[in-house]
């Protein structure tokens, strides 16, 4: 990330993004929609493209995961590693990539194991040391 | 006095959370990410879920601010928010690109609220916008909900004693609107 353009914006940022949301459908069976989206919700990258119920996502997700903070630092219970909504018929997981101000969500089906949730972190580690390299 | 909800709403950069921040005699909750579109706004932060604070009133009673994102992508926390809310203020910067239309805009995405609840508007960097900006204001704003009276106030938001004075009208607004809806039952 240079910095001289928003991430939704640099086409480098974007690129690589783009990218590993696509390596993540690869090895995530259960992977119904993700997002790579700035921590103030703009979105980077998405999977399905033009999926209207995933519109909001990305601002969805940027307050979700704002809130987990708040709750985290209101009981000072370190640092926030990762979101899960589990709800009855899927789920939500979302993690921040590395230090940058993006995060990465998921939308999985029901019957999501753990080493799914493992792929994801494997692809947001990854997407941050590509984000990190110049 | 029962619980009072109220919401602070109004363009990135208004002075929302400084606001609560002011007011609040708790820790404010806030929900800051980096802001990474410096074109749009120029500050480092940006609140992408609510800020939250709370100023006790007599022993039990609670006045509770709630501050909305800016953004409209953000605008289903504006509906969340709404649901319970009593009051509004809404506050909107002098220096915005078009303040007087951005007071009509915040009012359409608040209308529900403006409407039944308690209202006041407060313009912020008032130094930094046209010199009428207070002016025009009022007119907008009587002129899409002509039957009210609306206080607007030109308000520095770190200032404790107008951000309290701004307070007490919109929450005598409330207690006045809530008469008048128990007297119309």
């Amino acid at each position: 990330m240079t910095g001289a353009l928003p991430p939704h914006r640099d086409p480098a940022v974007v690129s690589a993004a783009v990218a590993a949301l696509a390596g993540l459908a690869a090895v995530c069976r259960p992977l119904r929609a993700a997002i790579v989206l700035t921590d103030d919700g703009f979105e980077i990258a998405r999977i399905p493209r033009g999926a209207d119920e995933h519109r909001r996502l990305a601002s969805m997700a940027s307050a979700m995961q704002a809130l987990a903070d708040a709750v985290v630092r209101e009981l000072r219970i370190g640092t926030n590693q990762h979101l899960v909504i589990d709800a009855s018929e899927g789920a939500v997981v979302a993690l921040r990539v590395g230090h940058l101000p993006c995060a990465l969500v998921a939308v999985l089906d029901d019957g999501f194991v753990p080493d799914d949730v493992a792929e994801i972190g494997a692809t947001a580690d990854a997407l941050a040391r590509r984000l990190h390299t110049p | 006095m029962p619980e009072h909800v109220i919401l602070f709403a109004g363009p990135m950069g208004a002075g929302k959370t400084t606001a609560i921040r002011t007011l609040s005699e708790i820790d404010v909750v806030s929900t800051e990410a980096a802001n990474t579109d410096r074109l749009q706004a120029d500050k480092d932060t940006t609140t992408v879920a609510l800020d939250y604070g709370e100023i006790a009133v007599g022993l039990d009673d609670k006045i509770r601010l709630y501050g909305v994102p800016g953004q409209s992508r953000f605008d289903f926390m504006w509906t969340i928010l709404q649901q319970r809310a009593m009051g509004l203020m809404l506050l909107i910067h002098a220096d915005a690109p078009n303040p007087v239309v951005a007071v009509g805009d915040q009012l359409g995405a608040f209308l529900d609220l403006a409407n039944r609840g308690g209202l006041v508007i407060g313009i912020t960097r008032s130094e930094l916008g046209p010199r009428d900006v207070v002016d025009r204001v009022r007119t907008v704003a009587s002129a899409l909900l002509p039957e009210r009276s609306i206080p607007v106030f030109a308000v520095d938001a770190r200032d404790y004693e107008q951000m309290r004075t701004m307070l007490m009208a919109l929450i005598s607004d409330v207690e006045e609107r809530a008469e008048m809806m128990r007297a119309s039952r």
